[in-house]
């Protein structure tokens, strides 16, 4: 009876999801999408702007909307000084490098297209940055090398008695190894062998944290943890927008969109709207987002050599030798030109 | 003020309308002859009279009559009748006692009504059920429900399985009025939506009015189900119970003094807990999903026509899918109720708390909170019924609600946490009614019951309330002041007539034609952007920026009833209706409803539309088969258009509610295969609800910087080697070809949605069966078995489609679609009672 009882239940609990490969629908939009962001750190700042794409999931031929061309785009300040933008590369517009925010300025995005359509955002004011702090991490043994971890910690100081937002963006690099091939045989000279490279994988998603309900506390910083699957060093570098409450919303509709399970209680599906409007046409909808915000770089560097027990450091030898970690079957004399490491980007870490 | 004395005036000269020389007033009591409980529904008839008396739920009757001498039916659905005669000289009470019928019974399916009540009864509208027709009805695992039952009746729906709460006639969840003998409640479901919050077992009936309700109810827009609970058994004890996959049940019910006083109890019980801690899945046991529900009621009778009675419910729920969030909803109500009949004047009084508190509890270790909003309600009413012979019968009554909406003071639950307290602020609020109606026969073919209710509403301090700045959309930094209403003072109030009018008119012994038009008025609203309505979304109080929703509807339907020569009584009806909705609440693009203390910045107010037709055809008695088969098309919409204080939804034009689903077709069948095994099937097919599809997607270009400087250095592009291999002999090499690095840019990739439920998802069908043996007669200890299968046809239902923004490498915006309850669900149910 208990089983059948079980039984019952595994099936009241069952739903099935699955994910629809042959979606069809009407690509109707004519939507523009703007996306820009400025600081108090060093430019230059980019614009880029283009139409949105039609909804073919795995048309990857057309992942980036047609590029609009040719605008006259300006960032301007409350002063009403303006900054001409000049387009670099198709659809992507870059201020002058001398072009600084000022915290506690407002600035405003305009954007006049070769079709006429103007552009605007709302009023952004540069906030005070706030730069994370603590930044630390843990070794986490364990009998497995595949659930050995460094746990990573950190926390952002809130202030008290305003309501902070903060926008992270995350950007993982991690050393590699490749295996170098065999010497020739003498008296040929050995090549120089560089077998020790970074890979940055590409990391979209935003740490999105408030302090409603923690005002003032120290704010703990999502970081979660990095493996043990080799010795090299890994690089978590964190870069803290402080950011208002509209940008937040904005940020944290695109995350429900993108966590949501088409539950019951997950909410109706809508457009989001950013802080972008066409002026002298309203029905042209404007997506995407023009972010003024304060903002921190900081970088902290897991060593995954030093400090290690001798005997884990054993068995990660053998997991290393086992899963081939250091590609055997590929030597190469020069990390750099490994392609199958998605972003490889070299032997050192980029300096932006 | 006024318009409330206006309505007393009116209330008193039709009470002065009852007296008259010449007639008498014969009343009684109708009981089962064994157990001398009251029977519900029977009805006498008397000869020469096209008019006759129903008994009520004391198993009460009253008639006025003009003095002469009667032959008498005394009829009850199960029971042999019973005939009489009487000369009436004087005012007579009597008990009739009624005798089980012991042959095979002609089964009713639906309601404990006479069959031709739907073409007698004025109002239409109306689905009537008796507890033993929900128990005959397969359900899901062989819990017999409730709210699931009533899903198969016309003219309701649902947005999907395991949602909480239903749809009447185009209307909202929380427009439905739900009554647990009297009490209104604010959730009635367990486990979510998956089951209904009260136990069946002690109910005795269920009314639900679609269309056509009597002036005595109001605070919803849209319908009123009324359940009624069962009285005690004033002569012997029983106990029955049973034991079911989900949940097992206990009733007990007897005589606390043997024909006075009389208990019942009941209590339900999920076993959830213990069965997830067999799972091998280790998120399913740290999984809770707990709940149970208690009924009890005591009646005193005093004399033959005076009864109390005490009753009380208490129903808990608690939800926990390996998170470290609990969500939990609880009601509790207490009600004392005086029922009288003195002459021709039926008197009921009532009186209750009930407490509705929800909420989250945070178990995250240093994070703990609890948010537990609730909903205090204290109500006395008092509702007279007065028999005026050939003019029919007056109800009037008034009643006073005391509300205490309390949206949830966020704390921390231990001393470790983190979590600052953010104070919710409580609403108070008054809701008066007064009503009359009267139920006027007109001639031999026509009958009219029209009616009014004023309901008054008051918002009252203490309470801080935000004003906006005026001329442009409320948003929360266009707060222009802050203004303190000391406790009393009066923030808000509305106030409004509700007509209520149907007539009927026959135009044969089996067929009429009936016309209809309410208004309904709702102050209290369930704030809910989600698929489904959850069971912590919190209500709001109508205030200076949330008018009070009203409803009107028409309606028209043509009635007709059938008998072929085995003497089985078929039902037809088609009904029509149009509904018009004023002040539907609806939300901005993503609103935020919880914790906020500005939530009127999330809300749209606007106006809705609904129409439909039902069209009927029951087989209401037979000796084997009975059942039904309804096709409903039903629309439902909304526009919230842009004003001065919100801008519109949906561009501000009209679109589909989300419950919005045209075609509906039911088919419900019992067959008796023998006398004690039956066999009963349902099958529900509905058009699948709207939907918003994207029209496009596109990429947010947020993570660039890498990318920009790594093109900028010149590291990319850049010569290297990617792994190739081939195949000679039966032999693979791998070897290193040359290629260029240059990664793709990537982006937060996200859908693009226009029009709100311009599509739909595929339609819903689905098929029930199952069986019931029926215990033996004449033994102690009667033991039943049901066993069902809850979708036959395995069907994965498509409960939604929806569309995830992308993050990641080239990722896109991707569709999926989920099913809830996508496989045959058997069950075994075991039921007892002696």
């Amino acid at each position: 009876m208990k089983r059948l009882f079980i039984f019952s239940w595994m099936l009241l609990l069952m739903a099935c999801e699955t994910e629809i490969t042959d979606f069809k629908t009407k690509n109707l939009s004519n939507a523009i999408v703007v996306y820009g962001e400025m600081s108090n750190m060093a430019g230059p700042y980019q614009v880029r702007l283009n139409y949105t794409s039609g909804y073919s999931p795995f048309d990857v031929t057309e992942f980036q909307g047609q590029v609009i061309q040719g605008a006259d785009v300006r960032i301007v300040d409350e002063a009403g000084a303006a900054i001409a933008l000049t387009e670099t590369t198709k659809g992507v517009y870059q201020s002058p490098a001398s072009f600084v925010g000022e915290v506690g300025k407002k600035y405003q995005l305009k954007i006049m297209t070769k079709a006429g359509q103007d552009i605007a955002s709302a009023w952004q004011t540069l906030s005070a940055p706030i730069a994370a702090e603590g930044l630390d991490y843990k070794f986490i043994p364990a009998d497995k090398v595949e659930n050995m971890r460094f746990d990573l910690s950190g926390y952002l100081s809130d202030k008290k008695q305003v309501e902070n937002y903060y926008f992270i963006k995350r950007q993982d690099f991690i050393q590699f190894l490749t295996t170098c091939p065999e010497p020739p045989p003498p008296p040929a000279p050995v090549p120089p062998c560089d077998c020790k490279c970074w890979q940055a994988p590409q990391n979209t998603q935003p740490i999105l944290l408030t302090d409603f309900l923690v005002d003032g506390s120290k704010i703990k910083l999502p970081l979660g943890s990095v493996n043990y699957r080799d010795f090299t060093d890994w690089v978590v570098q964190l870069e803290v927008y402080s950011v208002d409450k509209a940008t937040h919303t904005y940020w944290q509709r695109q995350e429900d969109q993108r966590t949501l399970g088409g539950g019951i209680f997950d909410k109706v599906p809508a457009q989001i709207i950013g802080n972008l409007t066409c002026l002298n046409n309203p029905d042209q909808q404007v997506l995407g987002y023009f972010m003024v915000a304060g903002k921190t770089k900081s970088r902290l560097t897991v060593d995954r050599f030093n400090g290690i027990p001798y005997e884990t450091y054993n068995m990660l030898v053998n997991y290393v030798e086992f899963n081939n970690i250091r590609y055997k079957k590929y030597p190469l004399w020069d990390c750099r030109k490994a392609a199958w490491i998605p972003y490889n980007i070299g032997l050192n870490l980029p300096v932006y | 003020m006024r318009q409330v004395l206006l309505v007393c005036c009116l209330l008193l000269s039709f009470a002065s309308l009852g007296q008259k020389r010449g007639y008498f007033i014969f009343s009684g009591t109708i009981q089962d002859v064994e157990t001398k409980a009251p029977l519900e529904g029977a009805s006498v008839l008397f000869s020469g009279l096209s008019i006759g008396a129903r008994t009520d739920s004391a198993g009460h009757f009253s008639v006025t009559l003009p003095s002469r001498t009667y032959q008498m039916v005394f009829r009850s659905l199960g029971y042999k009748f019973k005939t009489g005669r009487i000369d009436l000289k004087a005012n007579v009470n009597m008990t009739v006692l009624l005798e089980k019928s012991e042959q095979i019974l002609d089964e009713v399916v639906i309601s404990a009504e006479k069959s031709d009540a739907n073409v007698n009864r004025t109002i239409m509208g109306v689905e009537k059920m008796s507890s033993k027709t929900l128990k005959k009805l397969p359900n899901l695992m062989g819990e017999a429900d409730v709210i699931r039952s009533i899903m198969l009746l016309p003219g309701v729906s649902t947005v999907g399985e395991g949602a909480s709460g239903f749809n009447v006639r185009g209307g909202n969840v929380d427009q439905n009025l739900v009554l647990l003998d009297g009490v209104p409640l604010f959730n009635t479901s367990h486990l979510f939506g998956f089951f209904t919050g009260f136990n069946a077992d002690m109910v005795q009936d269920l009314s639900l009015y679609k269309g056509g309700i009597p002036s005595m109810y109001g605070g919803r827009a849209s319908s009123v189900l009324d359940v009624r609970v069962k009285e005690g058994n004033f002569d012997k004890w029983s106990l029955q119970g049973g034991v079911g996959p989900i949940s097992s049940r206990l009733l007990v019910d007897g005589p606390l003094v043997k024909g006075k006083t009389s208990l019942i109890l009941g209590a339900r019980g999920s076993m959830s807990d213990f069965y997830l801690g067999y799972f091998p899945n280790p998120a399913l046991q740290k999984s809770k999903a707990d709940f149970y529900d208690v009924n009890f009621k005591l009646t005193h009778r005093i004399g033959e026509n005076q009864r109390i009675s005490v009753s009380g419910y208490v129903s808990h729920d608690g939800f926990k899918f390996a998170s470290d969030t609990l969500y939990s909803w609880q009601t509790k109500t207490l009600s004392f109720q005086h029922h009288a009949l003195w002459r021709n004047v039926s008197h009921h009084f009532t009186a209750f708390v009930s407490d509705y508190a929800y909420g989250i509890d945070g178990l995250k270790s240093g994070y703990e909170f609890a948010w537990k909003p609730s909903i205090g309600q204290k109500t006395i009413r008092e509702d007279l019924s007065l028999d005026m012979k050939h003019r029919g019968r007056i109800d009037f009554g008034a009643e006073f609600n005391a509300y205490r909406n309390d949206a949830g003071t966020f704390k921390p639950s231990s001393e470790n946490s983190v979590v600052n307290t953010f104070p919710m602020q409580a609403e108070n609020s008054r809701e008066m009614a007064v009503y009359v109606g009267h139920s006027l026969p007109i001639g031999k073919r026509m009958s009219l019951d029209y009616g009014l209710r004023y309901a008054y509403y008051q918002l009252v301090g203490p309470q801080t309330f935000y004003q906006y700045k005026s001329g442009i959309p409320r948003v929360f930094n266009s707060i222009v002041d802050t203004v303190l209403y000391q406790s009393g003072n009066v923030i808000q109030s509305y106030g409004g007539f509700e007509p209520r009018l149907s007539l009927a008119m026959k135009l044969d012994t089996n067929t009429s034609i009936k016309l209809g038009f309410n208004r309904m008025q709702q102050f209290m609203h369930l704030l809910s952007n989600t698929m489904a309505v959850s069971p912590v979304d919190i209500w709001k109080n109508s205030n200076p920026y949330l008018p009070q929703q009203v409803a009107d509807q028409y309606s028209i339907g043509l009635f007709k009833n059938f008998t072929n020569a085995q003497n089985a009584v078929f039902e037809a009806s088609a009904e029509f209706y149009y509904k018009r909705l004023s002040n539907v609440i609806d939300y901005i693009d993503g609103a935020a409803l919880y914790l906020n203390p500005t939530v009127e910045t999330q809300l749209l107010v606007g106006n809705g539309r609904a129409y439909g037709a039902e069209f009927f055809l029951k087989k209401a008695r037979g000796t084997r088969l009975t059942g039904w088969v309804s096709y409903t098309y039903a629309r439902s919409f909304r526009l919230i258009e842009e004003n001065e204080n919100q801008p519109a939804a949906n561009f501000g034009k009209e679109f589909p509610a989300n419950f919005d689903m045209p075609h509906n077709f039911k088919f419900v069948l019992n067959n008796r295969l023998t006398k004690r095994i039956s066999f009963n099937a349902n099958f529900t097919y509905t058009s699948g609800r709207p939907i918003t599809y994207p029209n496009a997607r596109y990429k947010v270009y947020a993570y660039n910087d890498l990318y920009d400087f790594e093109y900028a250095s010149g590291i990319f592009p850049r010569a290297g080697y990617l792994p190739s291999s081939y195949s000679y002999n039966g032999v693979t090499y791998t070897y290193l070809n040359g290629t260029t690095i240059a990664p793709v840019l990537d982006g937060y990739s996200s859908p693009s949605f226009t029009l709100r439920n311009e599509e739909r998802i595929p339609y819903y069908m689905r098929l029930d069966v199952g069986f019931t043996i029926e215990p033996k007669e004449g033994k102690r200890w009667q033991g039943s078995w049901n066993f069902s299968i809850y979708n036959l046809l395995s069907r994965q239902n498509v409960y939604s489609i929806f569309f995830r923004s992308s993050t990641g490498l080239i990722n896109q915006a991707r569709t999926y679609q989920l099913s809830v309850l996508g496989a045959a669900i058997p069950s075994i149910t075991y039921n007892f009672k002696f």
